[in-house]
Protein backbone atom coordinates (compact mmCIF):
# COMPACT_ATOMS: atom_id res chain seq x y z
CA UNK A 1 0.00 0.00 0.00
CA UNK A 2 2.91 2.62 0.91
CA UNK A 3 5.09 1.61 -2.62
CA UNK A 4 1.63 2.60 -4.22
CA UNK A 5 1.42 5.98 -2.56
CA UNK A 6 5.04 6.11 -3.03
CA UNK A 7 4.35 5.93 -6.56
CA UNK A 8 1.71 7.82 -7.20
CA UNK A 9 3.08 10.70 -5.09
CA UNK A 10 6.48 10.87 -7.85
CA UNK A 11 4.35 10.22 -10.72
CA UNK A 12 2.52 14.00 -9.39
CA UNK A 13 5.84 15.34 -8.04
CA UNK A 14 6.96 14.41 -11.79
CA UNK A 15 4.04 16.19 -12.89
CA UNK A 16 4.13 19.04 -11.06
CA UNK A 17 7.55 20.32 -11.75
CA UNK A 18 6.76 19.78 -15.65
CA UNK A 19 3.90 21.81 -15.27
CA UNK A 20 5.13 24.72 -12.44
CA UNK A 21 8.31 25.36 -15.24
CA UNK A 22 5.61 25.46 -18.32
CA UNK A 23 3.76 28.00 -15.89
CA UNK A 24 6.64 29.66 -15.41
CA UNK A 25 7.84 30.60 -18.53
CA UNK A 26 4.60 31.02 -19.82
CA UNK A 27 3.99 33.92 -17.26
CA UNK A 28 6.60 36.18 -19.06
CA UNK A 29 3.73 37.00 -21.29
CA UNK A 30 1.00 39.30 -20.21
CA UNK A 31 -0.84 39.21 -23.60
CA UNK A 32 -1.22 42.85 -23.39
CA UNK A 33 -2.78 42.95 -27.00
CA UNK A 34 -6.20 40.98 -25.91
CA UNK A 35 -9.08 42.37 -23.79
CA UNK A 36 -8.62 41.86 -19.84
CA UNK A 37 -12.04 39.60 -19.89
CA UNK A 38 -9.52 36.89 -22.36
CA UNK A 39 -6.79 37.69 -20.30
CA UNK A 40 -8.25 36.88 -16.96
CA UNK A 41 -9.49 33.82 -19.03
CA UNK A 42 -5.98 32.92 -19.79
CA UNK A 43 -4.38 33.84 -16.67
CA UNK A 44 -6.99 31.51 -14.82
CA UNK A 45 -5.86 28.44 -17.42
CA UNK A 46 -2.32 29.21 -16.52
CA UNK A 47 -2.76 29.30 -12.66
CA UNK A 48 -4.72 25.80 -12.95
CA UNK A 49 -1.11 23.91 -14.62
CA UNK A 50 0.10 22.86 -11.75
CA UNK A 51 -2.88 21.14 -10.56
CA UNK A 52 -4.19 19.83 -13.28
CA UNK A 53 -1.05 18.07 -14.61
CA UNK A 54 -0.36 16.24 -11.65
CA UNK A 55 -4.34 15.63 -11.52
CA UNK A 56 -4.98 14.08 -14.87
CA UNK A 57 -1.52 11.75 -14.67
CA UNK A 58 -2.75 10.04 -11.24
CA UNK A 59 -6.46 9.99 -12.81
CA UNK A 60 -5.06 8.09 -16.02
CA UNK A 61 -2.90 5.81 -14.18
CA UNK A 62 -5.96 5.36 -11.35
CA UNK A 63 -8.60 4.86 -14.14
CA UNK A 64 -6.16 2.07 -15.30
CA UNK A 65 -6.11 0.20 -12.28
CA UNK A 66 -9.51 0.98 -11.81
CA UNK A 67 -10.50 -0.59 -15.30
CA UNK A 68 -8.78 -3.47 -14.56
CA UNK A 69 -10.29 -4.05 -10.95
CA UNK A 70 -13.75 -3.97 -12.92
CA UNK A 71 -12.99 -5.80 -15.81
CA UNK A 72 -12.45 -3.33 -18.42
CA UNK A 73 -9.62 -4.22 -19.47
CA UNK A 74 -7.50 -7.46 -18.76
CA UNK A 75 -5.43 -7.93 -15.89
CA UNK A 76 -2.25 -8.21 -16.90
CA UNK A 77 -0.21 -8.01 -13.79
CA UNK A 78 0.44 -12.19 -13.26
CA UNK A 79 1.92 -11.47 -17.00
CA UNK A 80 4.87 -9.10 -15.64
CA UNK A 81 5.28 -11.12 -12.47
CA UNK A 82 6.20 -10.09 -8.86
CA UNK A 83 8.96 -7.90 -9.21
CA UNK A 84 6.86 -5.38 -11.85
CA UNK A 85 6.16 -2.44 -9.53
CA UNK A 86 2.11 -2.44 -10.30
CA UNK A 87 0.26 1.06 -9.97
CA UNK A 88 -2.96 -1.03 -8.94
CA UNK A 89 -5.57 -1.40 -6.45
CA UNK A 90 -5.18 -5.15 -6.32
CA UNK A 91 -1.33 -6.24 -6.62
CA UNK A 92 0.27 -3.24 -4.59
CA UNK A 93 3.77 -3.04 -6.22
CA UNK A 94 5.98 -5.00 -3.96
CA UNK A 95 9.08 -2.63 -4.07
CA UNK A 96 11.23 -1.62 -1.71
CA UNK A 97 11.85 2.20 -1.67
CA UNK A 98 15.32 3.00 -1.19
CA UNK A 99 16.10 5.06 1.61
CA UNK A 100 17.00 8.40 -0.16
CA UNK A 101 13.79 7.62 -2.44
CA UNK A 102 11.66 7.90 1.04
CA UNK A 103 13.69 10.57 2.70
CA UNK A 104 12.96 12.73 -1.23
CA UNK A 105 9.28 11.43 -0.93
CA UNK A 106 8.63 12.45 2.99
CA UNK A 107 10.29 16.08 1.87
CA UNK A 108 8.17 16.39 -1.02
CA UNK A 109 4.86 15.89 1.45
CA UNK A 110 6.39 18.15 3.95
CA UNK A 111 6.50 20.95 1.65
CA UNK A 112 3.15 20.24 0.27
CA UNK A 113 1.98 20.73 3.46
CA UNK A 114 4.05 23.93 4.30
CA UNK A 115 3.01 25.63 1.23
CA UNK A 116 -0.54 24.82 2.18
CA UNK A 117 -0.08 25.95 6.07
CA UNK A 118 1.64 28.93 5.01
CA UNK A 119 -0.69 30.11 2.52
CA UNK A 120 -3.89 29.36 4.61
CA UNK A 121 -1.98 31.30 7.66
CA UNK A 122 -1.28 34.32 5.44
CA UNK A 123 -4.73 34.22 4.16
CA UNK A 124 -6.24 34.12 7.55
CA UNK A 125 -3.89 36.97 8.75
CA UNK A 126 -4.82 39.17 5.93
CA UNK A 127 -8.30 38.38 6.99
CA UNK A 128 -8.00 39.13 10.54
CA UNK A 129 -6.28 42.50 9.26
CA UNK A 130 -9.31 43.55 7.54
CA UNK A 131 -11.59 42.94 9.77
CA UNK A 132 -9.68 44.79 12.00
CA UNK A 133 -9.47 48.01 9.67
CA UNK A 134 -13.14 47.53 9.31
CA UNK A 135 -14.11 47.87 12.89
CA UNK A 136 -12.08 50.99 12.89
CA UNK A 137 -13.74 52.56 10.38
CA UNK A 138 -17.49 53.96 11.20
CA UNK A 139 -20.29 51.14 9.29
CA UNK A 140 -22.55 53.41 7.25
CA UNK A 141 -23.87 50.74 4.29
CA UNK A 142 -21.93 49.97 1.10
CA UNK A 143 -19.81 53.20 1.43
CA UNK A 144 -17.49 53.67 4.16
CA UNK A 145 -15.29 57.27 4.79
CA UNK A 146 -12.17 56.89 5.60
CA UNK A 147 -10.98 59.93 7.92
CA UNK A 148 -7.12 59.74 5.71
CA UNK A 149 -5.84 62.85 4.25
CA UNK A 150 -4.24 60.71 1.08
CA UNK A 151 -6.73 60.19 -1.54
CA UNK A 152 -7.56 55.96 -1.55
CA UNK A 153 -10.79 54.19 -2.80
CA UNK A 154 -10.80 50.37 -2.50
CA UNK A 155 -13.53 47.72 -2.49
CA UNK A 156 -13.01 45.45 -0.01
CA UNK A 157 -13.90 41.86 1.74
CA UNK A 158 -14.75 39.21 -0.92
CA UNK A 159 -18.20 38.19 0.95
CA UNK A 160 -20.02 41.37 1.90
CA UNK A 161 -18.34 43.46 -0.47
CA UNK A 162 -17.65 47.41 1.41
CA UNK A 163 -16.18 50.51 -0.60
CA UNK A 164 -13.63 52.51 1.49
CA UNK A 165 -13.13 56.20 0.59
CA UNK A 166 -10.82 58.30 2.26
CA UNK A 167 -11.78 61.68 3.08
CA UNK A 168 -8.83 63.48 0.82
CA UNK A 169 -10.19 61.27 -2.00
CA UNK A 170 -13.27 63.10 -1.44
CA UNK A 171 -11.31 66.62 -1.11
CA UNK A 172 -9.31 66.77 -4.34
CA UNK A 173 -11.94 65.54 -6.64
CA UNK A 174 -15.28 66.97 -7.85
CA UNK A 175 -18.65 65.65 -8.36
CA UNK A 176 -18.05 63.62 -11.49
CA UNK A 177 -14.94 62.48 -10.93
CA UNK A 178 -15.88 60.92 -7.23
CA UNK A 179 -18.80 59.24 -9.34
CA UNK A 180 -16.02 58.07 -11.61
CA UNK A 181 -14.01 56.49 -8.46
CA UNK A 182 -17.53 54.72 -7.24
CA UNK A 183 -18.23 53.44 -10.62
CA UNK A 184 -14.62 51.85 -10.79
CA UNK A 185 -15.30 50.49 -7.14
CA UNK A 186 -18.93 49.00 -8.09
CA UNK A 187 -17.66 48.10 -11.36
CA UNK A 188 -15.10 45.54 -9.22
CA UNK A 189 -18.22 44.30 -7.17
CA UNK A 190 -20.36 43.87 -10.45
CA UNK A 191 -17.65 41.64 -11.86
CA UNK A 192 -17.37 39.57 -8.31
CA UNK A 193 -13.67 40.98 -8.56
CA UNK A 194 -12.80 40.05 -4.98
CA UNK A 195 -14.06 36.51 -4.92
CA UNK A 196 -12.65 35.96 -8.27
CA UNK A 197 -9.18 37.32 -6.79
CA UNK A 198 -9.18 34.92 -3.93
CA UNK A 199 -10.05 32.05 -5.87
CA UNK A 200 -7.29 32.69 -8.11
CA UNK A 201 -4.71 33.58 -5.04
CA UNK A 202 -5.55 29.69 -3.96
CA UNK A 203 -4.67 28.36 -7.22
CA UNK A 204 -1.09 30.10 -7.11
CA UNK A 205 -0.50 28.25 -4.08
CA UNK A 206 1.33 25.86 -5.92
CA UNK A 207 3.08 28.01 -8.55
CA UNK A 208 6.87 28.96 -7.93
CA UNK A 209 7.58 32.07 -6.41
CA UNK A 210 8.61 33.88 -9.60
CA UNK A 211 5.85 32.75 -11.47
CA UNK A 212 2.96 33.23 -8.76
CA UNK A 213 3.90 36.53 -7.96
CA UNK A 214 4.20 37.37 -12.14
CA UNK A 215 0.80 36.05 -13.00
CA UNK A 216 -1.04 37.72 -9.46
CA UNK A 217 0.35 41.31 -11.14
CA UNK A 218 -1.13 40.15 -14.46
CA UNK A 219 -4.04 39.22 -13.03
CA UNK A 220 -4.59 42.59 -10.97
CA UNK A 221 -3.26 44.84 -14.42
CA UNK A 222 -6.37 42.72 -16.33
CA UNK A 223 -9.03 43.46 -13.19
CA UNK A 224 -8.53 47.43 -12.93
CA UNK A 225 -8.29 47.77 -16.80
CA UNK A 226 -11.86 45.73 -16.88
CA UNK A 227 -13.04 47.87 -14.28
CA UNK A 228 -11.79 50.69 -16.08
CA UNK A 229 -13.19 50.02 -19.44
CA UNK A 230 -16.43 49.27 -18.02
CA UNK A 231 -16.24 53.32 -16.48
CA UNK A 232 -14.79 54.34 -19.17
CA UNK A 233 -18.04 53.51 -21.60
CA UNK A 234 -20.19 55.34 -19.30
CA UNK A 235 -17.99 58.38 -18.49
CA UNK A 236 -15.81 58.21 -21.34
CA UNK A 237 -12.19 57.12 -21.27
CA UNK A 238 -10.64 61.27 -21.01
CA UNK A 239 -12.26 61.46 -18.27
CA UNK A 240 -11.43 58.40 -16.63
CA UNK A 241 -8.24 58.44 -17.68
CA UNK A 242 -8.34 62.22 -15.92
CA UNK A 243 -9.48 60.84 -12.78
CA UNK A 244 -6.81 58.10 -12.24
CA UNK A 245 -4.07 61.06 -12.85
CA UNK A 246 -5.63 63.59 -10.70
CA UNK A 247 -5.42 60.49 -7.94
CA UNK A 248 -2.02 59.45 -8.71
CA UNK A 249 -1.00 63.43 -8.63
CA UNK A 250 -2.20 63.62 -5.32
CA UNK A 251 -0.87 60.52 -3.62
CA UNK A 252 1.78 61.55 -1.33
CA UNK A 253 3.00 58.29 0.57
CA UNK A 254 6.34 58.11 3.05
CA UNK A 255 9.32 57.67 1.01
CA UNK A 256 9.98 55.19 3.92
CA UNK A 257 7.13 52.85 2.73
CA UNK A 258 7.86 50.04 -0.06
CA UNK A 259 6.25 49.74 -3.27
CA UNK A 260 4.09 47.24 -4.03
CA UNK A 261 5.04 44.38 -6.26
CA UNK A 262 1.81 43.01 -7.66
CA UNK A 263 0.44 46.93 -7.77
CA UNK A 264 -1.58 47.08 -11.39
CA UNK A 265 0.33 49.35 -14.06
CA UNK A 266 -1.30 52.78 -13.81
CA UNK A 267 0.80 53.92 -17.21
CA UNK A 268 -0.43 51.31 -19.27
CA UNK A 269 -4.17 51.90 -17.69
CA UNK A 270 -4.42 55.71 -18.36
CA UNK A 271 -2.73 54.96 -21.84
CA UNK A 272 -5.04 52.36 -22.77
CA UNK A 273 -7.98 54.52 -21.51
CA UNK A 274 -6.69 57.10 -23.78
CA UNK A 275 -5.76 55.42 -26.40
CA UNK A 276 -9.53 52.94 -26.48
CA UNK A 277 -11.37 53.58 -29.78
CA UNK A 278 -14.07 50.74 -31.07
CA UNK A 279 -12.73 47.29 -30.19
CA UNK A 280 -11.57 45.65 -32.66
CA UNK A 281 -12.91 42.41 -33.44
CA UNK A 282 -11.21 39.25 -31.73
CA UNK A 283 -10.61 35.84 -33.18
CA UNK A 284 -11.83 32.92 -31.71
CA UNK A 285 -9.75 31.59 -28.17
CA UNK A 286 -8.23 28.59 -28.43
CA UNK A 287 -6.41 28.41 -25.03
CA UNK A 288 -8.86 26.41 -23.39
CA UNK A 289 -8.72 23.92 -25.83
CA UNK A 290 -4.61 24.17 -25.88
CA UNK A 291 -4.64 23.40 -22.08
CA UNK A 292 -6.67 20.57 -22.17
CA UNK A 293 -4.69 19.25 -24.69
CA UNK A 294 -1.47 19.71 -22.93
CA UNK A 295 -3.45 17.96 -20.20
CA UNK A 296 -5.17 15.03 -22.11
CA UNK A 297 -2.69 13.89 -24.77
CA UNK A 298 0.05 13.48 -22.44
CA UNK A 299 -2.76 11.61 -20.03
CA UNK A 300 -4.02 9.58 -22.52
CA UNK A 301 -0.57 8.52 -23.28
CA UNK A 302 0.62 8.19 -20.06
CA UNK A 303 -2.85 5.74 -19.50
CA UNK A 304 -1.50 3.64 -22.33
CA UNK A 305 2.39 3.57 -21.84
CA UNK A 306 1.17 2.68 -17.97
CA UNK A 307 3.69 -0.46 -18.06
CA UNK A 308 6.59 1.97 -18.62
CA UNK A 309 5.61 4.79 -16.64
CA UNK A 310 5.15 1.21 -13.69
CA UNK A 311 9.24 0.94 -14.42
CA UNK A 312 10.75 4.77 -14.56
CA UNK A 313 8.91 4.52 -11.59
CA UNK A 314 10.21 1.87 -9.86
CA UNK A 315 13.64 2.98 -10.94
CA UNK A 316 13.27 6.14 -9.28
CA UNK A 317 12.05 4.85 -6.05
CA UNK A 318 14.48 1.67 -6.22
CA UNK A 319 12.18 -1.43 -6.72
CA UNK B 1 2.80 59.02 15.79
CA UNK B 2 5.52 57.50 17.21
CA UNK B 3 8.86 56.52 15.70
CA UNK B 4 8.52 52.48 16.61
CA UNK B 5 4.88 52.88 15.87
CA UNK B 6 3.86 52.41 12.37
CA UNK B 7 4.97 51.74 9.54
CA UNK B 8 5.60 48.42 10.86
CA UNK B 9 6.47 44.81 8.73
CA UNK B 10 2.83 43.49 9.17
CA UNK B 11 -0.03 44.92 11.30
CA UNK B 12 -1.56 43.13 14.41
CA UNK B 13 -4.92 41.42 13.96
CA UNK B 14 -7.50 43.21 16.46
CA UNK B 15 -10.32 41.52 17.97
CA UNK B 16 -13.34 43.71 18.53
CA UNK B 17 -13.25 44.17 22.31
CA UNK B 18 -9.38 45.83 20.98
CA UNK B 19 -10.68 47.98 19.08
CA UNK B 20 -14.09 48.84 21.66
CA UNK B 21 -10.96 49.28 24.45
CA UNK B 22 -9.21 51.40 21.84
CA UNK B 23 -11.65 53.29 21.09
CA UNK B 24 -12.42 54.62 24.56
CA UNK B 25 -8.60 55.59 25.21
CA UNK B 26 -8.58 57.51 22.01
CA UNK B 27 -11.84 59.60 23.89
CA UNK B 28 -10.26 59.92 26.52
CA UNK B 29 -6.82 58.22 27.74
CA UNK B 30 -5.17 57.89 30.60
CA UNK B 31 -7.46 54.62 31.76
CA UNK B 32 -6.79 52.04 34.38
CA UNK B 33 -8.04 48.76 33.91
CA UNK B 34 -10.50 48.93 36.79
CA UNK B 35 -11.92 52.16 35.20
CA UNK B 36 -12.43 50.57 31.50
CA UNK B 37 -14.04 47.55 33.46
CA UNK B 38 -16.82 49.96 35.21
CA UNK B 39 -17.23 51.47 32.44
CA UNK B 40 -17.50 48.42 29.75
CA UNK B 41 -17.84 45.49 31.86
CA UNK B 42 -21.07 45.44 32.89
CA UNK B 43 -22.07 46.56 28.76
CA UNK B 44 -20.15 43.52 27.58
CA UNK B 45 -20.33 41.33 30.31
CA UNK B 46 -16.84 40.83 30.63
CA UNK B 47 -14.79 40.52 33.71
CA UNK B 48 -11.68 42.42 34.92
CA UNK B 49 -9.32 39.97 34.17
CA UNK B 50 -10.52 39.89 30.69
CA UNK B 51 -10.52 43.87 30.64
CA UNK B 52 -6.63 43.23 32.01
CA UNK B 53 -5.51 40.81 29.37
CA UNK B 54 -6.79 42.64 26.44
CA UNK B 55 -4.81 46.02 27.88
CA UNK B 56 -1.89 43.61 28.33
CA UNK B 57 -2.31 41.94 24.47
CA UNK B 58 -2.47 46.20 23.44
CA UNK B 59 0.31 47.00 25.00
CA UNK B 60 2.21 43.52 23.48
CA UNK B 61 1.19 45.48 20.17
CA UNK B 62 2.95 48.41 20.54
CA UNK B 63 -0.86 50.30 20.41
CA UNK B 64 -1.32 51.83 23.97
CA UNK B 65 1.54 52.82 26.40
CA UNK B 66 1.30 52.60 30.13
CA UNK B 67 2.93 53.81 32.88
CA UNK B 68 2.70 53.13 37.06
CA UNK B 69 0.90 55.59 39.21
CA UNK B 70 0.00 54.57 42.53
CA UNK B 71 -0.45 50.96 42.58
CA UNK B 72 -2.20 50.53 39.04
CA UNK B 73 -1.18 50.76 35.47
CA UNK B 74 -2.42 53.34 33.66
CA UNK B 75 -3.37 53.02 29.86
CA UNK B 76 -3.07 55.70 26.85
CA UNK B 77 -2.57 55.00 22.89
CA UNK B 78 0.50 55.29 21.35
CA UNK B 79 -0.75 55.69 18.36
CA UNK B 80 -3.49 57.97 16.87
CA UNK B 81 -6.48 55.75 15.19
CA UNK B 82 -6.13 57.80 11.93
CA UNK B 83 -2.57 56.53 11.74
CA UNK B 84 -3.79 53.08 12.67
CA UNK B 85 -6.53 52.94 10.08
CA UNK B 86 -3.90 54.41 7.60
CA UNK B 87 -1.12 52.04 8.46
CA UNK B 88 -4.04 49.09 7.81
CA UNK B 89 -4.91 50.44 4.97
CA UNK B 90 -1.00 50.33 3.54
CA UNK B 91 -0.65 46.57 4.80
CA UNK B 92 -3.78 45.54 2.46
CA UNK B 93 -2.29 47.58 -0.27
CA UNK B 94 1.11 45.60 -0.08
CA UNK B 95 2.62 49.06 0.30
CA UNK B 96 5.33 47.21 3.21
CA UNK B 97 6.79 45.12 0.67
CA UNK B 98 4.63 42.24 0.52
CA UNK B 99 1.76 41.82 -2.23
CA UNK B 100 -1.39 43.55 -1.97
CA UNK B 101 -4.22 41.40 -0.67
CA UNK B 102 -6.70 39.74 -2.60
CA UNK B 103 -9.63 40.47 -1.08
CA UNK B 104 -9.26 44.00 -1.98
CA UNK B 105 -9.28 45.98 -5.21
CA UNK B 106 -8.21 49.07 -5.08
CA UNK B 107 -8.59 52.85 -7.79
CA UNK B 108 -4.99 53.30 -7.22
CA UNK B 109 -2.56 51.03 -6.27
CA UNK B 110 1.41 51.77 -6.96
CA UNK B 111 0.71 55.40 -7.64
CA UNK B 112 4.29 56.03 -5.67
CA UNK B 113 5.76 53.94 -8.62
CA UNK B 114 5.09 56.02 -11.47
CA UNK B 115 8.01 59.28 -11.41
CA UNK B 116 7.49 62.77 -12.62
CA UNK B 117 8.34 62.65 -16.05
CA UNK B 118 5.86 59.37 -16.82
CA UNK B 119 2.94 61.77 -15.16
CA UNK B 120 3.59 64.81 -16.98
CA UNK B 121 3.93 62.17 -20.41
CA UNK B 122 0.30 61.11 -19.44
CA UNK B 123 -1.38 64.26 -18.51
CA UNK B 124 0.11 65.77 -21.96
CA UNK B 125 -1.70 62.64 -23.83
CA UNK B 126 -4.75 63.51 -21.95
CA UNK B 127 -4.40 67.51 -23.26
CA UNK B 128 -3.94 66.04 -26.71
CA UNK B 129 -7.01 63.86 -26.67
CA UNK B 130 -8.97 66.62 -24.94
CA UNK B 131 -8.08 68.90 -27.36
CA UNK B 132 -8.93 66.07 -30.37
CA UNK B 133 -12.25 65.91 -28.32
CA UNK B 134 -12.69 69.65 -28.77
CA UNK B 135 -12.46 69.77 -32.72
Amino acid sequence: MIGLLAMFVALCALAWALAAGAAQWLSRYSFEALPPKRRLHRFTLLALLPWLLPASWAAALAGVALSKRVGWIDDHCRIHGDGHPHLCFEHFPAIQIEPLAGAALLMVLAAVTTVVVRHAWAALARRGRLAALLRLVPSNGLVRKIDDERPLAMVARPLRPVVLVSRGLFDCLDARERRIVIAHEAAHLRGRDLIKSSLFECLLTFHLPASAARLRAHWRQAIEERADDRVARRFGGADTAQALLKVVRRQQFPATVGLAAGGADIARRVERLLAAGEPSAVSRDWSTVALGLAVLVPAAWLAGAHHAIETVLGVILGS
Amino acid sequence: MTKDSVPRTSMPVLGDLEVAVMERLWSEPEWTAKGLHELMGAQRGISLNTVQSTLERLHRKQLVERFKRGHAFRYSPKVRREELVAAYMQDMLGRFGGDPAASIAAFVESADGMDEATLERLEAALERRRREEDR
